[in-house]
């Protein structure tokens, strides 16, 4: 079999430079492989069975946990961090299935900012990306577009050349307190955007967002997943050359000349066959662990440590964010605030500067803290209507979310185990040592949200933060942009250093992250990429 | 997901489809949930949507059928014994029933799978506005959010 176009991956990426390029091209022949199944979105009955239940509707996606004693579980976790329990927890943290990590995002989608693209140059960490910020603008807008953000476009920093496709979610009560403390103590706060559909002249085969506050399982289509979007492009236009197979796991990229990528090797899970795929270009697009590991299994006498891997850049310096969660509280409600939107609507990027780069930039979100206040879980405790009333006028928990850059140590990589998966992919090796001063700017950073407490009239806990996880939906860098090819692993293009027609997107080519969550930039550079391939014929 | 096969090997026959009794017993259920808490909000708009909450449970989960039909026999048997505001008590505010006389298990399975459910869902529909709030997670009635138009949540009031 022979393509134009491979495609590895189904997640963001793969659909958003789908569309690109067969809008500019209907009949090219992409295949794309995904090693997971897909699941059913918009389905009512999952959505109530969620909603009553609280069971996350996705536990087939996950990997296992972490081997423990008397349970096997899946890959493995070396250095400091294996000390850490919320240290890159695979299970959970990234979606193996058709749609990829947006089956279950949270849909915060920020720009970064015009600093964020020369932190080697400003700081001295990690590395300057190949281009700046307002090469990539248009292509935000572009991003914002597809991921349908609602946000406040009166923001301009960073600057934006055209509106959000919707409008703003308004504040809603609980960030009543936060904002007035956040305003007396002289820092700003923004509306958050995310991609909740709203409604628009433009039309949509997508639902606008109904605020069920149910968003982990939305029943409308309303928060974009990837699995709905690629979907459209195979029921809803004429574009008879795309192909999707489903349970099929690459091995390896083969090479039919250092320069050139001929195909790969795959395997289908369901009947153990294994068979190559020839392609004109190669498109890694697996996400920021599978993306390197594939890499380094292509092995072949020109590239014996792996496919672009001459310079030891591939799977190395990873990165993610460490998801704080700063908790305190407030002696009395006597307006029964609740959290009725289950998602948040204020974020403060006043830490997101250039000032605070050196360090690591933060940002703070009032986020939902839903289960404290759960009507229903009171009631399913036995608790009478008087004594819900007391409790949700009484003490009332609070707390702001918070992410903070971290900068990419040479050690701290991604390899391949040479054991199998229950998807039957090989499993990963994370090599995890937390940076010291990382840890010391988590702490840092609870002295200002103490302030913030206080200023609200309420207490900061004892024993703040809980890192909640360090995200492995938000992990980067393990295959980094580049100028120069012993510094990384593709080039400003996304083409992997040294070949022709081997290309990777994802937040594996960040050389940084910095503090916000990273899909719309990933979303952003898809549609670049797919701009690139277009001229390139 | 669904599961198309699934079915307890212990689980009693169940009609297909289950008897009207059972449904009106549940939604006796259903209705209990206001008088135990003193609820304010009018179920009856409600009555639809529970009854095609009902299927789509069992849809999901053919054992819920069993759920059903063993919680309809559990009421008939503690309403025959004392009255059915017993039978609400017992079912909704018993949370340790290991000091009962008959099975615990089957008591534990209808408030885990039917009772407590019902209780989320009453609260989705409508029953959390009677503490405050005008929004609640799984509360279907809200709106999209229209500029120009008041959010279908508690708006904060004085920010920028």
């Amino acid at each position: 079999m022979k393509v134009d176009t491979l495609i590895i991956g189904s997640g963001v990426v793969a659909t958003a430079l789908t569309k690109r390029l067969l809008e500019h091209k209907p009949n090219m022949t992409i295949l794309i492989l995904e090693a997971g199944q897909r699941y059913k979105t918009k389905d009512f009955g999952i959505w109530e069975n969620f909603q009553v239940t609280g069971d996350y509707p996705y536990p087939q996606m996950f990997d296992l946990p972490y081997p423990e004693r008397d349970k096997p579980g899946e890959n493995r976790l070396v250095g400091e961090g294996a000390q850490i329990p919320t240290a890159f927890t695979l299970n959970g943290g990234r979606a193996l299935a058709y749609g990829g990590s947006t089956n279950i995002w949270g849909g915060w989608t920020f720009r970064r900012k015009p600093e964020d693209f020369y932190l080697k140059t400003l700081t001295g960490h990690a590395l300057d990306w190949p281009f700046d910020y307002d090469t990539l603008e248009p292509y935000y807008c572009q991003a914002e577009d597809y991921l349908a953000v609602s946000g406040d476009s009166k923001v301009q920093d960073p600057p934006r050349s055209k509106p959000y496709p919707f409008h703003e979610f308004p504040y809603s009560y609980v960030d009543q307190p936060v904002g007035k403390a956040m305003a007396k103590l002289g820092i700003s706060y923004d509306h958050l955007p995310i991609a909740r559909r709203g409604v628009s002249a433009i039309p949509s085969k997508h639902a606008p967002c109904q605020v069920t506050g149910t968003c982990d399982y939305c029943p409308f289509g309303a928060r974009f997943v990837a699995a709905d979007y690629m979907d459209d492009l195979r029921k809803w236009h004429d574009y008879p050359n795309l192909e999707i197979r489903l349970g099929v796991v690459v091995m390896s990229i083969r090479m039919a000349t250092k320069r050139r990528a001929a195909g790969v090797v795959c395997r289908d899970t369901a009947t153990g066959d294994q068979y190559t795929i020839d392609a004109d270009r190669v498109i890694v697009a697996a996400g920021t662990f599978e993306s390197p590991k594939l890499l380094l299994r292509s092995r072949s006498r020109e590239w014996p440590n792996g496919v672009g891997n001459d310079s030891d850049n591939v799977g190395r310096y990873l990165i993610t964010h460490p998801y704080m969660i700063y908790a305190g509280s407030l002696p009395e409600n006597p307006d029964k605030m609740q959290w009725e939107l289950n998602f948040p609507t204020l974020v403060s990027r006043y830490f997101d500067t250039p000032k605070e780069q050196a360090k690591g930039k933060f940002v703070l979100v009032n986020a939902p803290n839903i289960e404290a206040q759960s009507i229903a879980q009171m009631m399913q405790a036995g608790y009478s209507n008087a004594k819900i009333n007391r409790v949700i006028t009484g003490a009332v928990p609070i707390s702001l979310h918070g992410m903070v850059e971290i900068f990419g140590q040479y050690e701290n990589r991604v390899t391949n185990l040479d054991k199998t998966n229950h998807f039957g992919m090989p499993e990963s090796v994370i090599h995890f040592t937390p940076d010291r001063a990382a840890l010391e700017r988590i702490q840092e950073i609870g002295k200002v949200v103490k302030r913030i407490f206080e200023q609200m009239g309420g207490t900061y806990a004892d024993g703040n933060p809980s890192v909640n996880s360090w995200r492995c939906d938000h992990a980067a860098s393990t295959c980094r942009m580049s100028k120069d090819p012993k510094d990384g692993v593709v080039d400003g293009d996304l083409r992997v250093h040294g070949t022709d027609n081997l290309y990777l997107c994802g937040n594996a080519v960040y050389p940084n992250l910095g503090s916000i969550n990273p899909t719309d930039t990933v979303t952003a550079l898809a549609f670049r990429l797919g701009d690139h391939l277009n001229a390139a014929g | 997901m669904y599961e198309t096969k699934a079915r307890h090997p212990l689980s009693p026959p169940t009609p297909d489809p289950l008897p009207q009794t059972v449904y009106e017993s549940m939604w006796s259920m259903f209705l209990a949930i206001g008088e135990m808490w003193l609820l304010k909000d009018d179920p009856q708009p409600y009555r639809l949507r529970f009854r095609t909450f009902l299927e789509n449970r069992i849809a999901l989960h053919p054992l819920y059928a069993g759920y059903y039909l063993s919680t309809a026999l559990l009421i008939d048997d503690l309403t025959a014994q004392a009255d059915a505001d017993a039978a609400w008590q017992l079912i909704f505010f018993n949370r340790n029933p290991l000091n009962l006389e008959f099975n615990p298990s089957l008591l534990e399975a209808v408030q885990t799978h039917v009772a407590d459910e019902f209780i989320a869902r009453r609260v989705a529909l409508g029953s959390f506005a009677d503490f405050g709030a005008e929004a609640y997670q799984g509360y279907m009635a809200a709106g999209a959010n229209l500029r120009n138009e008041p959010p279908h949540y508690r708006k904060a009031e004085g920010l920028k």
